[in-house]
């Protein structure tokens, strides 16, 4: 067991606080903004793993949210228990990235990138077409919904993303993700199999992805069965992890945060161009500080260390810094 | 222990490597030595199945290697140091040593590996947090090489080693080399670096545009005219 460090603490504190939060307040916009950024978080977390810390970059992440949700809202609505429904979500989002990462994965970069889209898209105008009409939950639902519980499912789920990733941090599979995203030969080289990796971070992904679907499937009264395919889902998530720090465990909470702050402040004031903002700033972030919030925290941290001790210099050699999501681009 | 027999490696139509034949006994050193160009580098890759064979037959332990993956030949003990190192730039010098440990073979012994890695390398130990991007190019090939020790290698192939480092971490290097090769791992070594190379192998190779033009131990060749005159007179 590690030893508590102050980070280790604030982080407790933060995530007891959000547990206790619904017992204190019932303000639905409160709760709604959370959960929102909740399901931000949670995108850019379960993208994380394959993009940030195994490099391949997946622009159709939208579609095992997409079949998570799905999944979990017809089989929910067809009368099965919640539970089960949302379980066979995931599963069936991880078999779908299991049976597309082995034609996929014979791709690389850029070309695994419009691959995915592509996929993602077809899946998408495919439901439109096979299920056209709004789902609606039953009245009965309806007169009972309450924002708690769809709060605290989709802040449980995303607590549990954010352990796998501290554990891929610490652990074998990790490491070598991480070795597949630096070098992929020279991950072969140390043993690693790639494709095995790949394969793992693609399942890990979509799963975590499709288990966000099922908690937005509890949430939402109605919608079109192929909107949560929307390519939005794909990029917003991106765009909340390049913002907060690609390839930490960090960089997407803090990110996601930024994020449903900003879009909420846009949409009220500068309706229609909030996306336009967005795009921009990706821009700026990926050519400015392509580790993100992250590395502008660990770069005023080194300033004030190197204010404070001018004879140790040799802080300063870190600054020339690469980061984990440089090769993506 | 290793046996290439007749390998022949294309890039699409374009042949590099026209049926070679080599082999490295156990418990030797062993040089693959040539000039820019020669396919000393394509024949490597190929041999552990990172670029596809054309023609021929690798041979491992007396086992066919050749439909292998490269993860499955790691396994089997013949590991490669690339020459372009591969150390992973934005982990730590630890992690890129922990993850060589991958093997189910390597895994068991990765505690007792990682204290002999540091006590060949101790620059490394001093390094061992540091991520791999803030270390010179000596110490990326220490870490490379370090690296493919952690995978408890019965040959080792190193592709290159003194590429682009100063003389004296050259030497130090081959001082390492020698080392390694006192462990009882035998060693195939590319090189550029003829004089060293034949100084500090049991046997060498000359290959150029992609064949075999001479053989012999390497005391010998190294008082041979013909590879005095094209590659050691200056």
């Amino acid at each position: 067991m590690p030893k508590l460090t102050p980070r280790m603490i604030i982080s407790l504190l933060i995530a007891l606080a959000l547990l206790l939060l619904p017992l204190i307040t019932d303000d639905d916009n409160i709760l709604t903004l959370l959960l929102l950024t909740f399901l931000m978080a949670g995108l850019a977390s379960s993208w994380n793993i394959l993009g940030g810390y195994t490099g391949q970059v997946n622009l159709g992440h939208a579609a095992f949210f997409g079949i998570g949700s799905l999944i979990t809202r017809q089989m929910w609505l067809g009368g099965w228990p919640f539970a089960l429904s949302m379980a066979s979500g995931c599963v069936v989002a991880g078999l779908a990235a299991a049976v597309i990462g082995l034609p996929a994965f014979r791709l690389k970069g850029t070309y695994f990138a419009i691959g995915t889209l592509a996929m993602a898209e077809a899946l998408r105008i495919t439901i439109g077409n096979i299920l056209p009409t709004v789902t609606n939950l039953p009245t009965e639902v309806i007169r009972n919904y309450e924002l708690a519980p769809r709060y605290y499912l989709m802040l449980t789920a995303v607590l549990l993303i954010v352990a796998i990733t501290i554990y891929l941090n610490n652990s074998k599979l990790g490491l070598g993700m991480m070795a597949v995203r630096e070098d992929e030969d020279a991950a072969r080289a140390v043993g690693v199999n790639v494709l095995r990796v790949k394969m793992i971070a693609f399942v890990m992904s979509a799963f975590l992805a499709g288990m966000i679907g099922g908690a937005y499937a509890f949430y939402f009264v109605s919608y079109y069965p192929n909107f949560t395919f929307g390519p939005l889902f794909s990029f917003d998530a991106i765009t909340v992890l390049y913002v907060g720090g690609v390839g930490t465990v960090v960089g997407p909470l803090i990110g996601s945060v930024f994020f449903v702050i900003l879009r909420d402040m846009l949409v009220k004031n500068l309706q229609g161009v909030h996306q336009l903002v967005f795009g921009l700033l990706f821009i700026v972030v990926v050519l400015v500080l392509p580790g993100g919030l992250v590395e502008a925290w660990d770069r005023i941290k080194q300033y004030v260390r190197i204010n404070q001790s001018p004879t140790k210099n040799q802080h300063r050699e870190t600054k020339a810094q690469t980061y984990p999501g440089e090769n993506l681009h | 222990m290793l046996k290439i027999n007749q390998l022949e490696v294309a890039y699409g139509d374009i042949q590099v490597v026209w049926g070679i034949d080599l082999e490295v006994p156990p418990q030797s050193t062993v040089a693959l030595l040539g000039p820019n160009g020669a396919g000393k580098t394509s024949s490597l890759l190929a041999m552990m199945s990172l670029l596809p064979i054309k023609a021929g037959a690798v041979q491992f332990k007396g086992e066919d290697i050749s439909t292998k993956k490269t993860h499955e030949i790691v396994e089997s003990g013949l590991v490669l140091v690339p020459e372009w190192r591969g150390t992973f730039a934005t982990m730590t010098v630890l992690e890129n040593l922990e993850i060589a440990a991958y093997t189910s073979k390597a895994r068991p012994l990765q505690k007792q590996t990682l204290k002999e890695v540091f006590e060949i390398f101790p620059r490394l130990e001093e390094r061992k947090m540091q991520k791999a991007r803030t270390l010179s190019g000596g110490e990326r090939q220490m870490l490379a090489i370090g690296r493919a020790l952690m995978l408890q290698p019965e040959l080792l192939v190193l592709d290159e080693p003194s590429l682009g480092l100063a003389p004296l971490i050259v030497d130090n290097i081959f001082d390492v080399i020698a080392a390694i090769k006192n462990r009882g791992v035998s060693i195939l070594i590319v090189e550029q670096n003829v004089q060293l190379t034949l100084e500090s192998t049991d046997y060498a190779y000359i290959i150029e545009t992609g064949r075999i033009v001479q053989q012999g131990p390497s005391a010998e060749l190294l008082k041979d005219d013909r590879v005095v005159e094209a590659y050691l007179s200056l």
